[in-house]
């Protein structure tokens, strides 16, 4: 994996897309692993009772694939150190989803690189389902 | 003239706000931790190969940051609120300190931090906002998350 160094990186560098389209089938595979108990996951009716059209993805697996776009663009000796994300929107299975990021801010502080990101998932109607920030901490080129 | 708080005519056990409860011990194994990474469509060596993580910056394999998500653990305080007919994930704001490694026995502590309505365009919203503090068995704090969960009336 290649990876990004802190002086190469300025405020308005993008990130990403990193693209995924959950299925029925991986939701389940993260519900299972992480107990969530809640029908709306897991099952079309279940989801229908609550009011939603069907099944919808968890919003922490979604995030999820917010950190996969952020540590894989930093590296192994980049290291997130923080993720703040909302939910605005229901993903529902089958949805295109770009995860991505922008570069607002670079700074260094103590010695520390600090990046401060903008991210958030975007489906195919142009809205994000989830939106947020995040703080990744970068190595200086050797 | 003061507006009302609509938090104040929410129904909640307000007796477990601030209190921090132990809520148990969790083992991360390599297992669980390619199991979670496969859910996600991870594909970071680091997570996954051994070989990879020995060379690599920690020496061990490690867990991906949002692992906490699959941890099970005992139940938390629960706030009783009586609002609504449905709860959603609002929001999650993570610190991560240092990663989750296999082999790490993590132990964790959740505490309500706050329950709020909030009245707007679509109606009433109530938050419970709950914080869960992860420590290693070295007693360092690995991660913090602050999650929050609207309750909402899907009939409104």
């Amino acid at each position: 994996m290649s990876q990004t160094y802190f002086e190469d990186i300025e405020p308005g560098d993008e990130i990403g897309p990193l693209v995924k389209e959950p299925t029925k089938e991986q939701i389940r595979g993260y519900v299972s692993l992480s107990e969530l108990r809640m029908g709306r996951f897991t099952s079309d009716e279940a989801a229908q009772g609550e009011g939603l059209r069907g099944i919808i993805v968890p919003g922490n697996m979604s995030m999820s694939f917010l950190a996969q776009l952020i540590t894989d663009w930093a590296g192994d000796q980049g290291r997130l150190t923080k993720l703040e994300v909302n939910f605005r929107r229901m993903v529902e299975p089958g949805d295109l989803l770009e995860c991505k990021a922008t570069v607002t801010d670079v700074e260094v502080s103590n010695g520390e690189n600090i990046v401060t990101l903008d991210t958030f998932i975007e489906n195919r109607k142009g809205e994000r389902p989830i939106q947020g920030t995040a703080q990744v901490m970068l190595p200086s080129r050797p | 003239m003061l507006e009302a708080d609509p938090t104040d005519a929410i129904d909640f056990d307000r007796s477990v706000i601030g209190v921090s409860y132990d809520v148990g011990t969790h083992e991360v194994t390599e297992q669980q931790v390619a199991e979670f990474a496969r859910a996600i469509g991870e594909t970071n060596p680091l997570y996954l190969s051994t070989e990879a993580a020995k060379n690599g910056p920690h020496g061990v394999l490690i867990a991906p940051p949002t692992y906490y998500t699959s941890i099970r653990l005992q139940a938390g305080p629960d706030p009783k609120i009586v609002f609504g007919t449905m709860g959603f994930n609002a929001s999650q704001h993570c610190e991560f300190y240092e990663p989750m490694c296999v082999g790490d026995t993590i132990r964790a502590k959740e505490q309500i931090s706050r329950v709020f309505a909030k009245t707007g365009r679509t109606g009433t919203l109530v938050f419970a906002v709950r914080q869960t503090t992860y420590v290693n068995q070295h007693g360092r704090i690995v991660m913090m998350v602050e999650s929050s969960n609207v309750r909402r009336d899907m009939g409104q």
